[in-house]
This record gives C-alpha cells, sequence and structure tokens, in this order.
C-alpha cells in the first residue's frame, strides 16, 4: 500500500543495526559473449599515424535501455571518429542493437534513424518528454546531440528545437538526465572536459619530448578547464540553458568527465558528484530552490585522502556497506588509487580506499565502474573498466601491455573491505583491451547482472554473468506519475534477511555511459523482501512480501502492476 | 710550498771561524810547544781566511805532527778540511777537539755544522743539545738544534729552541727565518706572521728570495692571498727564473680574487716543461681563468701529446669558454689515438650538453667499458638513460652497478629510480630499502626511501617490515628510521580495515617525534594514526604540530580541515581547507618545473656534476 509522506526529511537508516543472515558466497565467472550475440562492429578512434592526440584518448560512452519497450535491454554504442577521413560506407557511426531475446543483438542503427559521424563521447538515457518511451542524449565533442524517441523503433533529432544545439563546439563528455526542480520533468546536466581547441592538439606521453616538438603537451594539466552545464526542462519539449542561474557554472573551471547524480545527503532532492580529471571534483548539493552550491571539498569528496587531486574518469553510486547512504566509487588514472568515499550521513564523506583495500588497484587507467551484486549476495561488489591511454592503432602504433588494461572484479567481502578476484572471474577478465564506458544490467533477463564495455579500435565486450550462484534476486522498475516517468531519481529500499539495501535510478553515470534503469538487488538466501519506493517529490509506498527472483514493475501512486518471473 | 730550510752554512762557518779565535789555556811545560803551537795557528789562521785551505793545513798538520796538542790548532784543521770536503776528517778533527777541551761548547757546535751539513741531522742534533747544555744561552747551539730538529720534522719542538736563540740574538736573520719556518710547520701560522713581521728583509737576493717565500706562504695559511701575493711577487722580483715562486704567485694572486682588483698575471718563466705547464693550467682552470688556462695547457700537449689529463682539463677548458666543439674534437682525437675512460666519460657529459644525447650514450657507456671497476661511470651511465627517460636501459645499468658495487647506496637508488619509472613498484621499494640499509644515516637517502609510501601497494610491504625493522632496531635513536617503519606499518595495518591493529605503528611514530620534534612528516604520519583511531583531538594537536614545522604543507591542511569538519568545526574547517587551496595552487606552479620524483632525483645528481679528478699527479 503506498504511505503519502511528501515534503519531509528521508528518514536516516541507523547504521548496522541489523545482523546479516549468513550468505554464501560464489564465484563469478563471466564471459565475453559480444561477437556471438551480434556486436560485430568497432568502435574507432584513430589519431595520425606518427602523432597523438589528446582527442585520442576519450569518448566510449555506451548505454543500455529499453529502447522499444519490450522488457529486454538494447545496447547503444558511442563510436568515434578519425583525423583522416574514411572511405565512403566505411565511416564509423554509433550504433544501436536490438536484444532479440536469445542472447543475440541485431544492429538496428540505420532503421533507427542513429547513423551519425563524429567524435562521440557519452550517452545518457531519459524521458524527457515522459511520453513513456526513453530518448537519448548523445554527447560529442562538438555539438551534442538529442534523440526523441518515437515510440517505434525510430528517433529524431530534435536537438535544434529542443533548444539544446550548442552554437558552437565543445568537448562535451558525460552527461545525465536529472529532475533537480522536483516539477516531474527530467532536465540534463552535461560535463565538459577542456578547452574545445585542445582535442587536435599534440598530445605526447613522453615528458622526455616536452618541448622538442611543438605545441606537445603533456597530460591535461595547464589546460584551460570548463564549466558544466545544466538544462532546465521547460516542459514543453524544450530545454534553458539555467548553468548560471543554479550556480554550476559558479564552480571553478575543470577536466570533467562523468556526472553521478544521487541525493547524496538523503534530504530527498538530487545532488550532483562530477569525477573530474587532474581537477577537484564536484559535488554539487541541491539547495532545494533551484539553485546548487559546490561543496566537494568540504564534503571530503573532491581530493584524494590526502588532498591530492586525481585524474578522476567515471563514479557510480550505491550503499555498499548497507547503511542506507549512498557511497561513491571514482575510477582515477594509473598510478593513482581508486577512490571510494563513505558517506557519513551529514553530507560529509570520508576517504575510505585504502581501508577497504583499493588502496592496491594503481595498475592501468581505469573508467567506467559500477557497483553490482554479481553473485546476488546482498553486497555490492565493484567492477572497473581499465584501457590505455592510447588506443591501439590509433598513432604511433601502440600496442596494449600485456599485463594491464584488464578488467577488475572486487569482492564486497563482508560490507566494509573489498577483495580483488579479478584472477578468478573468468575469461573476460584475461584479456587486455583499452576499455571505456561500462553499462551494468541484467541483459539477458537471467537475474544476474551482465556488463557490456565499450573497448576503442575494439568491438565491444558483452560479458555475460556464469556465476554459478543460487542466490535470490529482485530486479525493480518503477514508473512515475507525478514523478518523471522513468522515475529516475527515486530510490528503493529492499529489506530481505535482514540485510537493508538502498539503490537509486539514475540516468548517467559509470564513464560518460548509462546503466540499466531497473534496479537490480541481490537477496542471498532470501525468498521474498520488503521494497519501500521513495518517489522523488516525496511520495513513499511499501511493498510487503514481494516474492524473489522477478521483476517487478511499480507504478506511483499504485504499486505492483506487473511482474514476471525469470 | 715547501722551502728548503737550508742551503749552505757559510754564515756558521765564520761563526766558527770567530770561535776559533778563543784560546784555551794550556799547561806551563808546553809553552814552547806553544809557541810554536801559536805560530803555526796564526799563520794557518791566515791562510785559511785567504781561502788557502790546503796551505793552512799543512801548517797544521807540521805543527801537530811537533807535537803539538791545541785545541784551536785542531778545530781550524777541522774547518780547513771540511772547506776541502774532506768530511770524514773535518769530524775526526773536530771529535778531537771535544776530547781536548769537553767543557767547551766550540767543540760541539763546530762538529755540530758540520753534520747538518752533511745530511746527519739525528748526529748533529746530539752534539748541538751536548753544546746547549754546556752553555745554555749558546746562540749557535740553539740554532744548530732547531735547524737539526726541524730537519727532523720535529717542529715543535725546533720551535723552542729557534726560539731561544731568536731571544738571545732577537733581530737575528737565520734565527728568526729559522723560527718562523718551524712555528708554521706545526700549523702556528699566526706566531710564525708575528716573527716574519719583526725581520728585516736581508740584501742578499738569496736570503731575500727564501724571505719573502716564507712571508707569501704564511699569509697563503693565513687566507691573506692579497698579502701572499705581494710578497711572492717580490721574491719572483728577485729570482724571476723561479717556477715553484711564480706558481705560489699565481695561486695567491688568483685566490685574491675579491681583495683586490684587476687581475695582473706577470710573465712565467721561461722554457717550462710540460709539468709546469700543466700545473699552471690546472691552476688557472680550477681558478676560473680558463683563457689563461688554454694556452698553458696546449703547450702541455705540444710538449707531451699524450699527457691525458692535459687533454682533460684542456677538454673542460673549452667547454668552460663556450667552445664545447673544440673540446669534444679534442676528446674524440686523443681518444682515438688513446683509449681513455675518463676522457669518454667528460665527452658523454659534452654530448649530453651539446644535445647529442645518443653519442652521450655511446661515450658513457665506453667509459664503463673500458673501467668496469669505476663506480662513478656506471652511475653517469644510468644517470644519462634516466635523464632521457629510457628507463629499461637505465635499470640493466644500475643492476650491474649494484652488483658490481654492492655498497653503493646511489647504485641502488638509480635502480630504485628505474623501477619506480617503470612501475615495478615492489622492485623499487627493495631497492629503496636496500640503499637505506647501506647507509641509514644519509638524509638523501632517507628522502629517496620515503617515496616508497607514496606508492607501494599495502600487500607488498609485507617483504619489506622485518627489514624495516631491523634498521630501526640497529640504529634506535634514529627518529627517521623510526618514522619509515612506523608509517610502513601503519599503511599496512590500515589496508587491513577494522582489523587493522595500530598499536606497534603508534609506539614508532610516537618515538619518531620525540626523537625529532621538528619532524613534520612524522607528525602528519602521527596525525592520520589517531584520526583512524577516531582521536581527533589528538590528531589535531599533531596536525598543528605538522603545520608548525612546515607551514606549506597543503596536506597538513587539508587533513586538519577533515578532521575539524568531522568534529563539526565547520568554521575551521573551512579556513584550513582555504589555506589548503592556496598552498595546493603555490606547489603546482612548483610541480610544473619538477614533475616527478624521478626529475627531481636526477636534478638533484646535476646539481652536483661528476668530473674525474683534474689534478696535476695522475
Amino acid at each position: 500500500m503506498a504511505t503519502a509522506a511528501a515534503g519531509c526529511l528521508r528518514s536516516p537508516f541507523l547504521a548496522n543495526a541489523f545482523s546479516f543472515a549468513a550468505t554464501p558466497g560464489y564465484s563469478p565467472r563471466f564471459v565475453d559473449v559480444a561477437r556471438e550475440a551480434g556486436l560485430a562492429s568497432r568502435t574507432v578512434l584513430l589519431g595520425h599515424e606518427s602523432k597523438d592526440f589528446l582527442l585520442s584518448t576519450t569518448g566510449g560512452g555506451i548505454a543500455l535501455f529499453d529502447y522499444d519497450n519490450d522488457g529486454w535491454l538494447d545496447i547503444f554504442v558511442v563510436n568515434g571518429w578519425g583525423l583522416k577521413d574514411f572511405p565512403k560506407g566505411e565511416e564509423p557511426t554509433n550504433r544501436l542493437y536490438r536484444n532479440n531475446h536469445d542472447g543475440t543483438f541485431t544492429n538496428v542503427t540505420e532503421k533507427a534513424g542513429l547513423v551519425r559521424h563524429g567524435w562521440g563521447q557519452g550517452v545518457c538515457v531519459g524521458d524527457y518528454d515522459n511520453d513513456g518511451n526513453l530518448d537519448l542524449f548523445v554527447t560529442y565533442y562538438g555539438r551534442n546531440v538529442l534523440y526523441h524517441n518515437n515510440g517505434n523503433g525510430t528517433f529524431t533529432d530534435v536537438t535544434r528545437e529542443s533548444g539544446l544545439l550548442q552554437p558552437e563546439g565543445h568537448w562535451n563528455t558525460g552527461a545525465a538526465f536529472l529532475d533537480y526542480n522536483r516539477d516531474g520533468h527530467l532536465d540534463l546536466f552535461v560535463s565538459n572536459y577542456v578547452d574545445f581547441e585542445y582535442g587536435t592538439k599534440l598530445y605526447e606521453s613522453n615528458p622526455a619530448l616536452v618541448g622538442q616538438q611543438s605545441p606537445v603537451i603533456y597530460g591535461v594539466a595547464g589546460l584551460k578547464g570548463t564549466r558544466n552545464f545544466l538544462y532546465r526542462n521547460n516542459r514543453n519539449g524544450t530545454f534553458t540553458d539555467v548553468s548560471d542561474s543554479a550556480g554550476i557554472s559558479k564552480a571553478a573551471p575543470t577536466y570533467g568527465f562523468t556526472p553521478c547524480v544521487a541525493d547524496y545527503d538523503n534530504d530527498g532532492w538530487p545532488d550532483i558528484y562530477v569525477a573530474n580529471d587532474s581537477t577537484p571534483s564536484l559535488l554539487f548539493v541541491n539547495n532545494r530552490n533551484g539553485t546548487f552550491r559546490e561543496n566537494g571539498m568540504l564534503a571530503g569528496v573532491a581530493y584524494d585522502a590526502n588532498g591530492r587531486t586525481q585524474g578522476g574518469m567515471g563514479a557510480d553510486s550505491a550503499d555498499y556497506d548497507g547503511d542506507g547512504l549512498l557511497d561513491i566509487v571514482k575510477t582515477n588514472f594509473s598510478d593513482e588509487m581508486p577512490s571510494l568515499y563513505h558517506n557519513q550521513g551529514n553530507g560529509f564523506f570520508t576517504d575510505v580506499t585504502a581501508p577497504a583495500g583499493l588502496a592496491g588497484e594503481t595498475r592501468s587507467v581505469k573508467w567506467g565502474t559500477g557497483f553490482m551484486d554479481f553473485d546476488n549476495d546482498g553486497q555490492p561488489d565493484i567492477l572497473m573498466v581499465s584501457g590505455s591511454i592510447y588506443p591501439p592503432g590509433s598513432g604511433v602504433h601502440h600496442e596494449l601491455p600485456k599485463t594491464e588494461s584488464k578488467l577488475i572484479l572486487l569482492r564486497n567481502l563482508d560490507g566494509h573491505r573489498f577483495a580483488n578476484i579479478s584472477d578468478e572471474a573468468g575469461p573476460a577478465f584475461l584479456e587486455s583491451r583499452c576499455g571505456r564506458g561500462a553499462a551494468f544490467g541484467d541483459i539477458f533477463n537471467t537475474g544476474r547482472m551482465a556488463v557490456v564495455v565499450n573497448n576503442l579500435n575494439d568491438y565491444p565486450g558483452l560479458l555475460r554473468n556464469q556465476s554459478p550462484s543460487k542466490n535470490s534476486w529482485l530486479l525493480v522498475k518503477l514508473l512515475g506519475t507525478t514523478t518523471n516517468r522513468a522515475a529516475i531519481g527515486s530510490q528503493v529500499v529492499v529489506v530481505a534477511n535482514n540485510r537493508r539495501q538502498v539503490q537509486e535510478v539514475r540516468s548517467g553515470g559509470s564513464f560518460c555511459s548509462q546503466n540499466d534503469l531497473r534496479l537490480h538487488f541481490g537477496l542471498g538466501t532470501a525468498k521474498e523482501a520488503r521494497v519501500q519506493v521513495r518517489w522523488l517529490g516525496g511520495a513513499e509506498e511499501s511493498l510487503e512480501h514481494v516474492p524473489a527472483n522477478r521483476l517487478v514493475v511499480v507504478q506511483e501512486g499504485k504499486g505492483i502492476v506487473q511482474q514476471e518471473a525469470f | 710550498m715547501k722551502l728548503s730550510p737550508r742551503t749552505n752554512c757559510g754564515w756558521m762557518l765564520g761563526v766558527a771561524v770567530v770561535l776559533a779565535m778563543a784560546i784555551v789555556g794550556v799547561p806551563a811545560f808546553a809553552l814552547p810547544q806553544i809557541a810554536s803551537a801559536q805560530a803555526a795557528y796564526e799563520k794557518a789562521l791566515g791562510l785559511l781566511q785567504s781561502g788557502k785551505n790546503d796551505d793552512a793545513l799543512v801548517v797544521i798538520d807540521g805543527a801537530i805532527a811537533g807535537g803539538a796538542r791545541d785545541s784551536s790548532l785542531y778545530n781550524l784543521k777541522g774547518l780547513a778540511e771540511s772547506e776541502l770536503g774532506h768530511d770524514k776528517a773535518a769530524e775526526k778533527s773536530f771529535r778531537t777537539v771535544i776530547g781536548l777541551a769537553p767543557k767547551s761548547a766550540m767543540g760541539y757546535t763546530n762538529l755540530g755544522i758540520l753534520l747538518s751539513k752533511i745530511g746527519r741531522h739525528a748526529d748533529a742534533a746530539t752534539v748541538f743539545r751536548q753544546a746547549h747544555t754546556l752553555e745554555p744561552d749558546n746562540f749557535t747551539a740553539l740554532l744548530g738544534l732547531g735547524t737539526s730538529l726541524e730537519a727532523l720534522h720535529q717542529h715543535a719542538a725546533a720551535a723552542v729552541y729557534l726560539q731561544r736563540a731568536w731571544t738571545v740574538h732577537p733581530g737575528d736573520f737565520q734565527a728568526g727565518y729559522e723560527l718562523a719556518l718551524a712555528l708554521r710547520e706545526a700549523k702556528q701560522s699566526a706566531a710564525a706572521k708575528k716573527i716574519v713581521n719583526q725581520i728585516a728583509a736581508p740584501r742578499d737576493s738569496e736570503s731575500a728570495v727564501k724571505y719573502y717565500s716564507l712571508a707569501g706562504v704564511v699569509a697563503e695559511d693565513l687566507g691573506e692571498f692579497g698579502a701572499a701575493s705581494d710578497s711572492y711577487g717580490r721574491a719572483y722580483a728577485i729570482q724571476p727564473g723561479s717556477f715553484e715562486i711564480y706558481l705560489a704567485l699565481m695561486r695567491s694572486t688568483l685566490a685574491s680574487e675579491g681583495e683586490r682588483s684587476p687581475r695582473v698575471f706577470p710573465s712565467p718563466p721561461e722554457n717550462l716543461t710540460a709539468p709546469q705547464n700543466l700545473a699552471l693550467g690546472v691552476l688557472f682552470r680550477s681558478a676560473g681563468a680558463y683563457e689563461q688556462a688554454i694556452p698553458r695547457l696546449e703547450e702541455t700537449l705540444r710538449l707531451d701529446a699524450k699527457n691525458e689529463t692535459a687533454v682533460l682539463n684542456l677538454a673542460l677548458a673549452y667547454k668552460d669558454v663556450g667552445k664545447a666543439s673544440a673540446a669534444m674534437d679534442l676528446i674524440r682525437r686523443s681518444v682515438k689515438e688513446r683509449p681513455s675512460a675518463a676522457l669518454e666519460n667528460i665527452l658523454g657529459g659534452l654530448d649530453e650538453e651539446s644535445g647529442e644525447y645518443v653519442e652521450a650514450v655511446q661515450s658513457f657507456q665506453r667509459a664503463v667499458e673500458l673501467d668496469p671497476d669505476n663506480e662513478q661511470y656506471y652511475f653517469d651511465l644510468g644517470m644519462e638513460y634516466l635523464s632521457h627517460f629510457t628507463f629499461g636501459p637505465a635499470a640493466e645499468v644500475y643492476r650491474v652497478g649494484t652488483q658490481k658495487f654492492p655498497r653503493s647506496s646511489r647504485q641502488y637508488l638509480g635502480l630504485a629510480f628505474s623501477h619506480y619509472a617503470l612501475r615495478e613498484y615492489a622492485e623499487a621499494a627493495d631497492a629503496f630499502t636496500t640503499a637505506l640499509e647501506i647507509d641509514p644515516e644519509s638524509p638523501v637517502v632517507f628522502q629517496a626511501w620515503k617515496t616508497v609510501l607514496s606508492f607501494l601497494a599495502p600487500k607488498d610491504w609485507n617483504g619489506l617490515l622485518p627489514r624495516l625493522d631491523r634498521l630501526a632496531a640497529a640504529h634506535p635513536q634514529n627518529a627517521e628510521l623510526a618514522f619509515g617503519y612506523g608509517a610502513a606499518l601503519f599503511r599496512l595495518e590500515v589496508s587491513k580495515g577494522q582489523e587493522g591493529a595500530f598499536d606497534r605503528s603508534q609506539t614508532l611514530l610516537e618515538k619518531s617525534v620525540r626523537l625529532q620534534p621538528q619532524f613534520p612528516e612524522a607528525h602528519l604520519e602521527l596525525g592520520g594514526l589517531y584520526a583512524a583511531r577516531k582521536q581527533d583531538q589528538k590528531a589535531v594537536v599533531e596536525y598543528l604540530e605538522a603545520i608548525r614545522g612546515d607551514p606549506k604543507s597543503d596536506i597538513a591542511h587539508y587533513r586538519l580541515g577533515q578532521v575539524y569538519r568531522d568534529m563539526n568545526k565547520l568554521e575551521l574547517a573551512t579556513e584550513e581547507l582555504g589555506r589548503y587551496q592556496e598552498l595546493s595552487r603555490l606547489h603546482e606552479e612548483e610541480l610544473k618545473q619538477s614533475r616527478s620524483a624521478v626529475k627531481q632525483f636526477i636534478l638533484s645528481q646535476e646539481a652536483k656534476p661528476s668530473e674525474p679528478g683534474g689534478s696535476v699527479a695522475h
């Protein structure tokens, strides 16, 4: 039954008040089935045969979303471009793969009207017009594109009409739909990297050559940073740039990559964390009046534990320790630890990277990341995607180092510490790939989380989860009515086996990518769970004795309107 | 400059002649003989004074054959024999004098003079001491004893007697000179200077040269290079052919830069030999007078084309005046004829500065091949690779270097930084720790070792902890080693999460700040430990100490801000974080100059350029 509780602060959770029933841990096993599944096109990113450019290093977003509302996740792969022209007919384009429901996918890009050439960077998904069809926003080095989902398997580029057409080129990166003013319509946040002109600057990672080739830059440090953008949905299919009035542009220029939207301070309003490269990461705290204040440094999420700036790439948020507060994981550059920030509940975070066991993960540049419970034991694990700075074949005959650029799987041991189990995670974790974005979701509708990875100058990776876990699970899809249709920003709390888990429906995240909007919960040995939904806007409803091992669709104000056992 | 302390004893002969005039009393029964002996004595004396030594001996021998046993006569005989170079005969005569007049100092002193002349300084000292015993204020005895002891390098003892002689005959040049010399040799140059200032410069040129030279030496000892230059200049004016004096003059003149200007260099003696040209060339170069050095060194090579030291110094002089190409050509020509590790090593440096990096590596490599037992050459080769970010070869060079020179901490540092640059962190940590084990008291090594704290994964600390434990135990008063071990232990324990045990690391870190209260890094680390143990107030104290010791530590301000935040002291937190931001901006500027620990290490090494010895002797 729905319980109205509008306009008040969300009740804070008691930290670890419950004991956990013993849950068996299962070995992971991920197998890359991309080629067999039909993901047969490579993501292209080409530089010049004798030089490297900064633009050769970014891009690679990927999205999981059900574009045709058939209950199965489809895959959208952002593609890149090159510094030379391509033969006609061989120009790389973004690709949409429709899920055939049988473990295979069909390339429907052209049919869907999504063929486009350019330096694609990231992607996010949201139903900006609340018509029940998930729309697509693709960022570019250049000008972004908003695709309206027509509901018939096709999309229409409505960038200009929506007011999102940028008058000049930008180095856009990650993006996220969010309803920052809780008016029931999705707004849009877009990160920007460095100044547009630097994209085609020579880029040399060998500092010995700095000054010997001119102009050559080594790393982004010292380049002109940029500001992020917030577009308010005008509720009529158009957007207005409110970056200034909302306070977003007041933050110092940074090199932005991935926004990760969540209600970090549990006040019912979405906040925005932005993982930045070589500049402090930002935490825009929602003031609940249409404005934000940037509080990353005081909150403790801007730097590492020593106040050192890191090369932040991707980010995700989840409650890894079951205290009811959304924590943050961030990937960083090579020779830097990833960051794990524990939410203290007062708007502040503590950097727990070292005590959580992540201090040794310094190999490779890490990009896409996500919390996912691979074995459904109820404790979110972490997966990170590695990838060398230079994609193979992008410029100066780069080859992937054999010992690096591999996927990383960190098992959540006890809600406090993680252990690297990559070597035991299956064949997909043994290969070196130049990974970037990753999207997490129940792609095969099996109750097990799978991952799709965008690899540069390579085929995507589709990691099928073949873990022998017998643990239960629950997949929750929300449909908003008062809140935005996709329920982005709404939270779900699942209690099973005396273990509480909270997740939030999120657009964007990982590395410039988009996860399944359905929320997946591992339930351990539990056969049922209590499900509490906190709709963005304040309404709450609780559902008791929800059976495990199924998808439940919960509509705002109506409870479960559909369920399907897998 | 070592002066010849004695030249001839002519002055002593004159004294002896005067003393010989003393007539010792004789018994009455010898009066006729006395009359005869007296006549012989006077005649012989006259002949001696005329330089007719042989004739004088004939007269004396005749008198002795006639039964004369006069000590004065034997004394005269000794003098004549000595003048004729009949040293044994002279010694015999003087010993007869002693036998005949054992209570007279005359015989002893004359014998002493003779023995000194022929270099038997120990014997001379003995007889002079006997004369001194008989006549404590006997000037000759005092002077003779002093100079003999001086010749035996017993400078302090010599000075005692010479001081006494100087007191008996104040103003006497010889006494003053010898005294000043002895004091100088006894490292009492200030006292020597006082004596020198009391001596009037003698008129005879030879003595005057000695006097001015000694004055110059003493002034140099006291760092009074201008005065030394003046003195040497006067000596050189008298004796312009003396290379030794010229060298001393040049040395002191160059050293007196700043005391006077401009430099005035007189012409050197003519026909200098190759070693002499080399000595001047090296002197000029070491004093920065490159334009003067070059012709000397070029002349050296003209006279001695194979002189490697000259090649080396000339090449460096060419480089110093901006003629790097000439320097490199010179070395290349030389090594083509005669391979030389030292020259190849110099050439490597020159190639590097000229931007010829490949050639530089090849030169350094050749130096190593030619002299594989020279630690410097390995180090330089490795540095060349490191400075050009060719880390694999650098690691290989230092790997061999550490095997050949297992007690060289800097070889291990080079290896460590190579591994670090190759991101082989466990190997880097191992090498850093070995360097520390070799040289645990070295601040440079410890600074380098601390890099490990920033990059080593917790799982890799286990292998190092026993070594750090042993180091800390072996040096219980070393605050830095206590800190290093404590910090390593702390990091490992932190990685264990809630199971981490911090007691031991806390003990070590507290010890380090107790041993060395001004140790900001240790306070910072200890603050982090207290914060990890949720002892916020103690953490605050330590962070404040860290800031007090290093106000520019942005990390300390950041961490303090976070602790204040956790204590809900938000104003203080904001203040500290604001300070952190200011410092962070400053550090970014500095980091642009030296991006990495590797570069910092390279820069620190380049501040101490390595050159093989360029001294005269090779």
